[in-house]
C-alpha cells in the first residue's frame, strides 16, 4: 500500500555552523541595553536551493541569565529584508542548547540569510545556527510570512503572563495583540524567562486565546512548562508550528495557571510567531 | 494610551485586559487605565482585595555563603574557617565564590544543598 507523507524534505542544508569550534556563528548585540545591533551578522552568503521551512537554533555564549529579540533577515548586507521579527531567546546561565524555532516559510534560492539582535546586557553575545529544508514532491503548502505578536522591545522579552495568586487556577488573560495582520495557517510561541536566574521549581499550563476581552475562546490549550533550581529557566523555550487557522483581525491573548504562587517565579513572557 | 482591565465584582478577580474598551457584562468591572500596567518582575501585581495594582513584592534571594556561616549541619566548616587567618578566610571565600557561580544565590524555600 503507498504512503503519502505530510512532509517530503529532499535536501537539507546547513546555515551559519562554525565547524572549526562546533559552534553556531556568534552574534552581538548592541553595545546598549534593549537596543538592535547596528549590523546584522551573515549566516549565509548564498543558499543552495528554494527552502520549504527553517529550523533555527539558539545556543549560549555568555555567562549570564539574559534575554534576546533577534530579527532573521535575507537580503544584500546593508539592505535586509526582515522575514523573523524580534524572535525571542532567553538564555539560561549554564546551559548550552537554548532554544530551536522551526518556521515552515519559503526562502529562496541564492539568498543571503543574516541575523542581528538585542540584549537586556549590552553587548552580550548568542550563537546562531539553522538548517533550511527544501521541498519534495509532497511538500506541505509553502508559506511565506511571519507576523510576531507580543514582543517587548523595551526588555528584549515578551507579554508577561501572570498566573495570578491562586496556584494550580488559570490567571487573567494578558493581551498578544489586538487584532492579528492577516490570516494565519499557525502559531509558534516563544516563552521567555524575565530574566529570572533564581527560580523556584513549578510547572505550568498555558492557554492561548482568541476574542474580545471576557469573550475569549481557547485555542491552544494546556501547553505544558516548566522550570527547576537547576536550571532556572523556563522549559520548553519554543513551541514549534502549531498548526491552527486564525483569520486576520483576530485579538490574541495568553493565560497560564501555575503550580506555585511566588509573585515572581510564577510569570512568564510569551511571544506569538503568526504564520501566513 | 488608555488601557482596560476587567475583574470578577464579586470576587476580585483579574480576567482580561485590552487597549479597547471592554464591553460591560454583569457581574464585571471594567476599570480604565492610563497605560498598559507593568506586570513584569519589576513591576505590579493585581490585587483581589482592593480591586487595584500594587508593587510587585521584590524577590527576596538567600546568599549560600551566608547559609554556610549560620546553618547548623556547616558547623564542622565554621569551625574550621575561623581557625584561618583574615587574608586565608578572604582567599577561601572568593574561592567559593567561583565555586558556586550563579548557584550562589538561592530561593528562600530552595535547599541549602545544591541538586
Amino acid at each position: 500500500m503507498p504512503t503519502f507523507p505530510l512532509l517530503d524534505v529532499q535536501r537539507l542544508e546547513s546555515v551559519g555552523a562554525v565547524t572549526a569550534s562546533s559552534h553556531g556563528t556568534l552574534c552581538t548585540a548592541h553595545a546598549s541595553a534593549n537596543t538592535k545591533a547596528t549590523s546584522y551578522t551573515e549566516l549565509i552568503a548564498s543558499t543552495a536551493f528554494a527552502a520549504q521551512s527553517i529550523l533555527i537554533t539558539f545556543e549560549n555564549a555568555s555567562a549570564s541569565t539574559i534575554d534576546f529579540l533577534f530579527d532573521i533577515a535575507v537580503g544584500a548586507s546593508s539592505s535586509e529584508q526582515i522575514i523573523i521579527a524580534n524572535l525571542q531567546v532567553s538564555i539560561p546561565n549554564g546551559v548550552s542548547v537554548a532554544a530551536s524555532f522551526w518556521f515552515p516559510i519559503h526562502i529562496a534560492s541564492g539568498s543571503r540569510i543574516s541575523a542581528r539582535c538585542q540584549c537586556t546586557t549590552g553587548a552580550a553575545t548568542v550563537r546562531v545556527s539553522a538548517l533550511l529544508f527544501g521541498g519534495g514532491f509532497a511538500s506541505p503548502e509553502r508559506h511565506s510570512i511571519v507576523d510576531t505578536y507580543g514582543a517587548a522591545t523595551a526588555d528584549s522579552g515578551g507579554t508577561s503572563v501572570d498566573p495570578g495568586g491562586s496556584s494550580n487556577t488559570k490567571g487573567s488573560y494578558s493581551q498578544l495583540t489586538a487584532a492579528t495582520t492577516r490570516p494565519h495557517k499557525g502559531l509558534l510561541l516563544a516563552i521567555g524567562n524575565q530574566i529570572n536566574g533564581v527560580r523556584t521549581g513549578c510547572a505550568w499550563l498555558l492557554d492561548i486565546a482568541i476574542g474580545a476581552s471576557l469573550s475569549e475562546q481557547v485555542i491552544i490549550p494546556n501547553l505544558s512548562l516548566n522550570a527547576d533550581t537547576t536550571k532556572d529557566m523556563v522549559f520548553p523555550q519554543a513551541f514549534s508550528f502549531i498548526p491552527i487557522t486564525i483569520p486576520a483581525g483576530t485579538r490574541l491573548a495568553a493565560r497560564a495557571q501555575c503550580s506555585i504562587t511566588d509573585a515572581t517565579d510564577r510569570l512568564l513572557d510569551v511571544v506569538a510567531y503568526g504564520v501566513g | 494610551m488608555a488601557w482596560y482591565v476587567a475583574y470578577d465584582t464579586a470576587t476580585g478577580r483579574l480576567e482580561s485586559e485590552s487597549d479597547t474598551e471592554i464591553a460591560a457584562r454583569t457581574g464585571k468591572t471594567v476599570l480604565q487605565l492610563a497605560d498598559r500596567p507593568n506586570i513584569n518582575a519589576n513591576g505590579v501585581m493585581w490585587d483581589e482585595s482592593t480591586r487595584t495594582f500594587i508593587a510587585r513584592p521584590l524577590k527576596v534571594l538567600i546568599d549560600r555563603l551566608e547559609d554556610i556561616q549560620t546553618n547548623p549541619n556547616f558547623a564542622d566548616f565554621m569551625t574550621a574557617y575561623n581557625t584561618l587567618s583574615a587574608a586565608n578566610k578572604t582567599r577561601l571565600r572568593n574561592m567559593v565564590i567561583r565555586l558556586l557561580g550563579s548557584r550562589r544565590w538561592r530561593n528562600q524555600n530552595e535547599p541549602v544543598e545544591l541538586d
